[in-house]
């Protein structure tokens, strides 16, 4: 079955034309119902307060101290209660989408303010997904207005180098039900409401950082509720791993009901000690699949953090400067690791022994001998012991030889002529090999690309497909 | 390239007219539902209708709400379940012949089969034709994914038993 013949499958199969009389009323109808909403919004805001303080345990009034008495969850292996959403209501649309900036008065936030929302943004990343405070801030609102209204204005095009992902959005509410709505990205450094756009987003959400962090400090905010944080949640507050203090396995990864399981304590404990000491000089870059389980860790006051999970290891991105790690647990934590998310078979343990003897069917489509002795001299020369069954080649495959594994989590490891080669390293015994790809030329703008991917579950040793 | 029409209300309706239908087939191969396909495709309209008057031409606008049906598409899975509820079974308020009936339900299966992020990748190649370089920029992945994912699809849909060429063809 070739690309013309799936295209024309799909061309043929869909269902003629829908009638869209109608369509434009109802769109139209919608969008004054979403631009009602935002400013009915604001008079639902003290109910919300009250729904999101009674889980969290604050105190709104923001002058008493309280300690939050709720037990930290016991590890299990699914969750007794339905997680709640982890961001108030206050921070979407009712149909959830993210809120829609507002236009200011004279382009300033207007004095009066009473609490802040933190909420994330809309993000050009499949995941995760940016989350704000699960609080409001009630203490330093003064402040964190001002700080929005001393950001200068800005004219012309809105420059967005990309080297960021993060955006976030605040909420101010007033005495009256009103609320504004700013919107702020990292990538374009810029705080944007509907009238005008001003700089110096990095500021202004450092100011909030600041104001949350001597809130929760002042309140002692400790967050225990059980809330949603699959599959993939970062909160814009800039947490650090290191202060994490719960963390979950979710799965299954891109697609279907996500699963939430709580690792234990002391599983949590040795994670962030590991990640905590390594040394991060970034890293290729792996692309944004997304194969394996990720974790979610989560601060004592509720701040998520997500590393995306690969079949050898984890990866994310650092919103800010918008870099990317790469951690390989040890091979005693992963498996740790491993077991914990096996229970009630959400996930398969895999076998890392690595195979001191590899075997390995190199086909040869048409590129020569001469090209699969390279990848058998390029095996053989990183410590394997090589089969070379090239005899028993099938004609219809080609192409060079992509072996995947190490560091590298997502990429490819080229070794023949791959196009991957600018991704992968040398290959090295250091590296767990968990498969190997024969690629094959489908078309002209089509370039060779992977005949057989991975697998959601990693395969222990060298598994060959062909 | 449309220039889009000088009274709102009347050029938006008349983008719905002419391109409606494309945004809508494109949708009920992510959903596999003609009313799923119609709710996504509305979404999307709502979330950009405010920005239909600073577009300057029609084809801007329709590049605008593919990319949002598509976003809107991907992010949904976390909040609402359309596995569940799928899909075959109410799909043919449309008359429709038995072969291509066969073939749709395929279709639709073969691609319940896929993430929805492939999915959505495979309808924007093989459905609108669209390169890989312009579904990486629009989906905000690289290319190296999309071509991976489109892989990963053509071997899920060559695994459909109907799923052969003469079946496709009327």
């Amino acid at each position: 079955m070739t690309e013309n013949d799936i295209s024309n499958i799909f061309k043929n199969s869909v269902p003629g034309d829908p009638e869209t009389a109608g369509w434009g009323d109802r769109v139209r109808r919608a969008h004054r119902r979403r631009r009602r909403t935002r400013a009915l919004t604001g008079g639902a805001a003290l109910a919300i307060v009250a729904a999101i303080a009674v889980p969290l345990g604050l105190t709104m009034g923001g002058a008493s101290k309280q300690v939050v008495a709720t037990p930290a969850p016991t590890p299990s292996h699914t969750a007794t209660t339905t997680p709640m959403p982890l961001e108030p209501d206050v921070c979407r649309e009712a149909d959830g989408s993210y809120r829609a900036v507002t236009s200011l008065p004279e382009g300033r936030l207007p004095d009066g303010a009473t609490r802040v929302w933190l909420c994330g943004g809309p993000s050009d990343l499949f995941a995760p997904e940016f989350v704000g405070a699960p609080e409001p801030l009630t203490q330093g609102v003064v402040e964190a207005l001002a700080a929005f209204n001393a950001v200068a204005s800005q004219s012309g095009v809105v420059d967005c180098p990309a080297n960021s992902n993060l955006t976030f959005i605040t909420v101010y509410d007033y005495p009256d039900g009103s609320q504004h709505v700013v919107r702020g990205s990292l990538g374009c450094d810029t705080v944007f409401s509907l009238d005008r756009h001003r700089a110096d987003a990095q500021d202004y959400l450092d100011t909030l950082r600041r104001l949350w962090n001597a809130q929760r400090s002042d309140l002692e905010t400790s967050f225990t509720a059980n809330v949603a944080l699959c599959p993939a949640l970062t909160s814009v507050l800039g947490v650090e791993l290191s202060g994490m203090t719960r963390a979950y396995a979710c799965g299954p990864v891109d697609g279907g009901a996500p699963v939430q399981i709580p690792l234990s304590d002391d599983l949590v404990k040795e994670m962030v000690a590991e990640l905590s000491a390594q040394d991060f000089d970034g890293g290729p870059q792996p692309g944004i699949t997304w194969e394996a389980p990720s974790l979610v860790f989560l601060s004592k006051a509720g701040d998520p953090y997500t590393i995306l999970g690969t079949p050898d290891g984890y990866y994310w991105y650092d919103p800010e400067p918008g870099g990317m790690n790469l951690w390989r647990p040890s091979p005693p934590l992963a498996a740790r690791i491993w077991d914990e998310m096996s229970r009630d078979g959400f996930c398969t343990a895999p076998d890392r022994l690595l195979p001191s003897e590899v075997r390995v069917d190199i086909y040869d489509g048409g590129g020569g001998s001469a090209s699969v002795q390279r990848v058998v001299d390029h095996l053989a020369a990183a410590g394997f012991d090589v089969t070379n069954t090239q005899e028993t080649a099938t004609p219809s495959l080609g192409g060079p030889i992509i072996l995947r594994g190490g560091s590298e989590s997502n990429g490819g490891m080229g070794l023949v002529g791959s196009q991957f080669v600018s991704v992968g390293g040398e290959l090295s015994r250091e590296d767990d090999v968990v498969d190997v790809l024969v690629t094959s030329v489908f078309n002209d703008e089509d370039p060779p690309f992977a005949r057989e991917p991975l697998t959601d579950v990693p395969k222990g040793g060298l598994t060959c497909h062909a | 390239m449309t220039e889009l029409h000088g009274d709102v209300e009347h050029g938006f309706d008349e983008f719905l007219r002419e391109r409606g239908g494309r945004l809508w087939r494109a949708a009920w191969l992510l959903t596999g539902d003609s009313q799923h396909a119609e709710d996504l495709v509305q979404t999307a309209l709502v979330k950009t209708y405010g920005r239909y008057d600073t577009m300057n031409s029609a084809d801007h606008y329709e590049a605008y709400v593919r990319k949002t049906i598509h976003r809107t598409y991907i992010s949904w899975w976390r909040r609402k379940s359309w596995r569940a509820e799928i899909p075959t079974a109410d799909m043919a308020e449309t008359p429709i012949d038995g072969a291509s009936s066969v073939t749709r339900v395929d279709v639709v299966r073969a691609l319940d089969t896929l993430p929805r992020s492939q999915r959505s990748v495979v309808v924007l190649r093989y459905l609108e034709d669209r390169p890989v370089a312009e579904v990486a920029e629009l989906l905000g992945i690289s290319q190296g994914t999309v071509k991976s994912y489109s892989h990963r699809a053509r071997e899920a849909l060559r695994d459909c038993l109907h799923l052969v060429p003469q079946e496709a063809t009327p």
